[in-house]
């Protein structure tokens, strides 16, 4: 069933994966990277490229996710706060009114 | 086609054909380079990785006075990503004489344990451990014979002959227990940090926890030495919440690949012990097995590398045409594409 996704993701990247941006081209690249460095292929083209998947995996990808942890949990901690305090009452309804 | 070809900005050339050309195509080629390399056998190198390495090394310290846990915390959507990490690290465990306590988060990982356990002492396989059931060796146990060796050695002078391709025995309730499914999961390994036996006072065949001897050695979580959770969803947080962050449980995660970037942040801080990332991960982890002779060949996550390899390199190639289409056809200046992907 998850396999399905190969089918989807071959023909969505065909049509909708562009560098029409600097920013879609680095994205793009970064991606051409990490999936040829996490298949045995990819050590074809050098040791440096799954070298530079992993490096991508680990520190770049590693502050991103960390940056949206965080996010998300100061986000929790700023709604309860809200909520505690009664700066935030949506949620006892009538809402708007 | 001829007609769906004008549909791009009404240009009829080469570009615009290749831009819009049928789906079905894309998913015959992906087909295709899947199941050609299944039959094939290519067999390329992997490279393992400090992530499954820490795994590896932290279970290959283990002995036989110590235990873990491997949670099948998926269902059989990832069975083909999660099923050869939990099989690969199961076979490492009965090499050393580690007992295994085996646990699922979602009612669908319970019947993914039994495959799994299935799997590796099935008798048909070159590569496998001849089961004894709990019933089996009850009198050895009632006689007090439950040192993993002594077992070995009073099991056999009774007659009993290892199959000739058989890694090993495995006793049900010494070396392995299969606890399966409990509803509300996070709540039942908190529990477990107390006891185990509370929350599973009988094993999925309904044999008592409390006559085991990996049970009575092992008490609660806390005496535990790794938890491996094989996870399909977010399920695995549940042990760094409840087992890593409340008692210190050591924890290692074996999770799909589009999960895996998820979770180096955990590596970073400590908080588990490694990670096996998707097939690869699992591919890694029979590298090791195979190279470190606990194993006389690799398993189905090694070949099925080469089918992502394939699959990842006609992706890309799709990535790259699809780039020269569109730039070389001009459409990135003057045209909307009707993508029909």
């Amino acid at each position: 069933m998850f396999g399905l996704l190969a089918f989807y993701i071959a023909s969505a990247a065909f049509r909708a994966f562009r560098a029409k941006s600097a920013l879609a081209t680095v994205l793009l690249l970064a991606a051409v990277v990490v999936m040829l460095g996490q298949v045995p292929i990819g050590e074809i083209f050098g040791r440096w490229l799954p070298e530079t998947g992993l490096w991508i995996l680990r520190y770049p990808n590693l502050a991103a996710k960390r940056a949206i942890m965080l996010g998300v949990g100061f986000g929790i901690l700023a709604t309860n706060l809200k909520i505690i305090f009664g700066v935030e009452r949506n949620w006892l309804g009538g809402a708007g009114k | 086609m001829a007609r769906r070809s004008r549909e791009v900005g009404g240009t009829v050339n080469i570009w615009g054909k290749m831009l819009n050309i049928d789906r079905r195509w894309i998913f015959l080629a992906i087909g295709v380079v899947s199941i050609i390399p299944f039959l094939v056998g290519i067999g390329m190198p992997i490279t393992t990785t400090t992530e499954v390495e820490s795994i590896f090394d932290y279970v290959n310290e283990l002995d036989k006075e110590d235990a873990i846990f491997i949670s099948f915390d998926y269902a059989p959507g990832t069975q083909a990503e999660n099923t050869p990490m939990a099989v690969a690290v199961m076979r490492h465990a009965f090499y050393n004489d580690v007992p295994v306590f085996m646990t699922a988060y979602p009612p669908l990982g319970h019947g993914m344990a039994i495959g799994a356990l299935d799997y590796v002492t099935n008798p048909a396989l070159s590569v496998f451990y001849q089961r004894v059931s709990f019933e089996e060796w009850a009198d050895f146990r009632e006689a007090g014979i439950t040192d993993k060796d002594e077992l070995v050695a009073a099991w056999e002078n009774d007659g009993n002959e290892l199959p000739e391709n058989a890694s090993g025995w495995v006793f049900e309730g010494r070396d392995f227990a299969l606890l399966g499914y409990a509803p509300v999961f996070s709540l039942v390994i908190l529990g477990m940090t107390a006891s185990i036996e509370a929350q599973y006072p009988q094993d999925t065949y309904g044999n008592p926890l409390s006559e085991m001897p990996m049970l009575r050695e092992h008490k609660s979580l806390r005496e535990i030495d790794l938890a491996l959770t094989t996870a399909g969803s977010s399920a695995c947080r549940a042990w760094i919440v409840y087992g890593r962050e409340k008692i210190g449980l050591p924890v290692a995660f074996g999770v799909t690949a589009v999960m895996a970037t998820d979770y180096y942040p955990y590596i970073q801080s400590g908080q588990i012990i490694g990670q096996m990332g998707g097939l690869r991960g699992a591919a890694e982890y029979e590298v090791l097995l195979f190279e470190n002779g606990i194993t006389e060949t690799t398993g189905k996550a090694f070949t099925g590398m080469d089918v992502q390899s394939a699959a990842h390199l006609l992706i890309i190639l799709l990535i790259i045409m699809g780039n020269i289409a569109f730039f070389a056809g001009g459409f990135n200046k003057k045209t909307k594409l009707k993508g029909r992907g």
